[in-house]
């Protein structure tokens, strides 16, 4: 059976882990302790001779050893997560830079699809009709009448000057609404 | 023995330093340093040579990404044990179902014998002691390896293995006295 101060004291001797006091207390029990002495010289016999580094420590093969060479080499490749601050500027960042991202997304199609309401209801004869597929007419029948009237009396001279037919362009243009302004104003 | 286990803590943190920076030559000198010792402890433990070679890999990189816990006041081995100790755990949570179930067939068909009489004349006594360590409880064999091979004091072992330092003694005590009775039915006695 083993004296019980080994087994409190023995190993941390060995492994000199005593403080300086109990080293020397347990030097004056070796001396009196044949059990703990003969366990001091067995222990120490077996580390030198069967717990040697030449029984216990094996080598990795060259593949493992190139491998982990390749891999570990270059240690500014770790990943450092101990200062979270640079994370964190990082993280805010990119969430900063989606918001932007998604606030203009959102403003470029919502003006996209409020401008074309905007063109149609300037040229609207009133706000609650429906302006897409409704052709347009801006002027009363009457004073397109007499435009109609003032285009066909000077059409003829135009006609002969330039070569070119206006009435026809001037007629498809009265068609989609858009009257010339000096023929307005007459 | 004992002037080998002492290992310079000021030439490690330097070559570790060295290696944080980007200079291979910090990572090479640690590597080619501890590898055996590391490995050896993984072998040891895993009983498996291709995957005590992953683990090697692995601790060597799990040192690398968390270089930052590293406590200057501790031995780079101890750390680095520390860490081979942590990937052990991991990698036998890991195949934990695997060996419940090989266990079961072999169970079924009944346990080989270990170690015939007439092989052990041809084993060394190396050999015979890395077959008594092998049949340590896990937990006894890893006290007797940190302390053993790294030179891990028993404070420390106890803070790895997150168990009181009387524990870690008794662990150890206890793997002793195994191996001891191990190698006595192998033959070798009288030590």
């Amino acid at each position: 059976m083993e004296c019980k101060v080994w087994e409190e004291k023995g190993m941390l001797y060995s492994s000199n882990e005593l403080s300086e006091r109990e080293r020397e207390e347990f030097s004056e029990h070796l001396k009196s302790c044949s059990e703990c002495a003969r366990e001091l010289k067995v222990y120490s016999y077996e580390k030198e001779h069967l717990f040697s580094d030449d029984v216990l420590t094996d080598t990795p093969s060259a593949a493992c050893d190139a491998e982990i060479l390749r891999v570990c080499s270059d240690g500014r490749k770790r990943v450092s997560n101990a200062n979270p601050l640079p994370l964190f500027f990082k993280r805010a960042f990119v969430s900063v830079s989606f918001l932007l991202v998604g606030f203009v997304a959102v403003g470029y199609f919502t003006l996209k699809t409020e401008a074309p309401d905007r063109r149609i209801t300037v040229g609207a004869a009133s706000d609650s009709a429906p302006m897409v597929d409704t052709p347009v007419v801006p002027v009363s029948e009457t004073l397109q009448a007499l435009v109609d009237e003032k285009v066909d009396s000077t059409e003829s001279d135009s006609s002969r000057k330039s070569g070119v037919n206006f009435a026809n362009t001037r007629g498809n243009l009265g068609v989609r609404g858009v009257v010339p302004v000096d023929l307005q104003n007459k | 023995m004992q002037e080998t286990m002492e290992f310079n803590i000021e030439d490690d943190q330097k070559s570790f330093d060295l290696w944080l920076k980007g200079d291979a030559r910090g990572f090479s000198k640690l590597y080619e340093k501890y590898k055996n010792r590391v490995f050896g402890f993984l072998v040891r433990m895993t009983a498996d040579r291709e995957i005590a070679e992953d683990l090697l890999q692995e601790t060597f990189l799990a040192a690398l990404r968390n270089a930052d816990q590293f406590d200057r006041s501790r031995s780079f081995l101890s750390w680095l044990f520390g860490i081979a100790h942590k990937r052990t755990i991991d990698y036998f949570r890991h195949i934990k179902v695997e060996t419940d179930h090989k266990n079961e067939a072999e169970n079924a068909l009944g346990r080989r014998e270990n170690l015939p009489d007439q092989d052990l004349a041809n084993k060394g006594i190396a050999e015979l002691v890395r077959e008594a360590v092998a049949q340590l409880d896990p937990l006894q064999r890893e006290v007797f390896l940190l302390r053993e091979m790294a030179g891990v004091p028993f404070r420390e072992i106890a803070v790895i293995m997150n168990c009181p330092i009387n524990t870690a003694l008794g662990r150890m005590r206890l793997a002793l006295k195994n191996i001891r009775k191990e190698l006595a039915k192998r033959g070798v006695d009288g030590v």
